[in-house]
């Protein structure tokens, strides 16, 4: 005799979906201006600004940006995302502690 | 008949049912009481909702929590059907905005849900508010937080070592559960103090760092007692402390007691406490904290110059715990008001009101 059970989810694979982008990709330009996403948590403005730094002193990148968060534990704000879309060719951000 | 497919599942036996489970990331690693399909249609109808409603919508990871899920959650945790209200206001309380619920489930801190049930519903449905209060053995305290935490793993994604990415974590990210016991004489409950009637029954949350039990045995005065809070409350790690943020103060009936014999309401013990529980700049460096590093958050300072912990709105002060030594509990948030804060919501018994 089957023993029935009603699952929590259907699968847990088939749940996790990637998002649709917001936005459509482009392609890099020759010389690409860097939006920086500082979590606000120690010193990620200080490694996120040597990272762009050697971008631009190695001539890859033209310059850069920086969006900072309320705080490390809030999602970026939709103003601070349309201002990154605006400015930003590419985005550097530091995630973690 | 429902609108949305709920999943079923067939096997040979109970047994492999929860075998089944064990093999998805759908339990805190204790056994599960399997979601026989009678049983989570009775938990549905016991919260008096619609089972397709929609509890929530956790944005940052598109995903939405619906009353089924939750129901089914409650019968894998072991709740009665009687439970399912509490555990449905409580999901309310997580998905208000102000509790950051997608960062309280991700957090390296390893936040917990801890829930304090203020209301004759807690009573009728037996659950524990006085000796133990934070123990085992109680199926309404043990299972109603259990049910939040596994609801917060199968169907929010809240996995240990993915998308919960706790460095620690604590005993109460199991279940954290209580009711409030009845307070002393001139004291209002705490829903009432929230602006909620007597009779209604309340379920106030904070996401919270492990508890920290407060031992005073040797006749403290109310000053004592309030110095005492106030040191536990800005104890240098906290991650409030110095930094404002939400506290649980729990009082034992001795404690409780000393206050009450003082004259103190809660309302005038959340002002001392806003008061003890500030930190020095002193107090700080002596722990090995300098408070104007970059990325702290030492900043709302008092008259003296002392960082707040908390302001007396961010403490809430409840009755529990048993006759004793003289014991009581502070359960800090594991985050600052800024990020996330305590939420208070009724337990309703339909989908109106």
């Amino acid at each position: 005799m089957a023993f029935e059970i009603i699952l929590p989810v259907a699968d847990r694979n088939a749940e996790i979906q990637v998002r649709t982008r917001r936005h459509v990709w482009k392609a890099l330009p020759a010389k690409p201006v860097i939006g920086l996403i500082d979590n606000t948590k120690t010193y990620a403005s200080d490694i996120l600004e040597l990272v762009a730094r050697k971008l631009v002193a190695c001539g890859f990148a033209d310059s850069w940006f920086t969006i900072r968060k309320s705080s490390s534990g809030n999602t970026m704000t939709e103003d601070d995302l349309a201002e990154l879309v605006l400015r930003a060719d590419m985005v550097v951000a530091g995630i973690g502690d | 008949m429902s609108a949305i497919a709920r999943p079923r599942a067939s096997f040979e036996s109970a047994t492999d049912a929860i075998e089944a489970i064990y093999d998805k990331p759908w339990s805190d690693g204790l056994p599960v009481f399997p979601p026989i399909p009678e049983y989570v249609e009775r938990t549905i109808e016991a919260g008096g909702r619609e089972g397709d409603a929609v509890l929530g919508l956790l944005k940052e990871r598109d995903v939405t929590l619906y009353v089924w899920q939750a129901a089914t959650c409650a019968v894998m945790a072991g709740c009665r059907p009687s439970y399912f209200p509490v555990v449905l206001a409580t999901w309310d309380a997580m998905f208000d905005p102000n509790f950051n619920l997608n960062t309280v489930l991700s957090s390296t801190g390893g936040a917990s849900i801890a829930a304090i049930v203020s209301g004759p519903y807690a009573s009728e449905i037996n659950m524990r508010s006085g000796g133990g209060v934070f123990s085992p053995g109680n199926r309404a305290n043990a299972t109603i937080g259990r049910a939040i935490r596994l609801g917060a793993m199968a169907v929010l994604q809240a996995i240990t070592g993915e998308l919960d990415a706790s460095s620690f974590g604590h005993a109460g990210k199991y279940t954290f559960h209580f009711a409030e016991s009845t307070p002393p004489k001139g004291w209002a409950t705490l829903r009432e103090r929230l602006g909620y009637n007597a009779l209604d029954t309340t379920v106030s949350i904070l996401p919270a760092e492990s508890p920290r039990q407060i031992a005073h045995r040797f006749h403290p005065t109310a000053q004592d007692m309030l110095n005492l809070i106030g040191a536990t409350m800005r104890t240098p790690g906290g991650c409030c402390t110095g930094a404002v943020g939400h506290y649980f103060v729990v009082l034992g009936p001795e404690h409780t007691g000393v206050l009450v014999d003082a004259g103190l309401g809660p309302d005038e013990i959340r002002y001392e406490l806003s008061r003890t529980s500030a930190i020095s700049p002193e107090e700080l460096r002596a722990a090995g904290i300098e408070p104007n590093a970059p990325g702290t958050s030492y900043d709302e300072m008092d008259e003296r110059g002392y960082y707040y912990s908390a302001k007396p709105e961010n403490i809430l002060v409840a009755t529990a715990g048993g006759y004793g030594a003289g014991w009581s509990v502070v359960i800090p948030a594991w985050s600052m008001s800024s990020v996330s804060n305590s939420v208070t919501r009724p337990v309703r018994f339909s989908s109106v009101g």
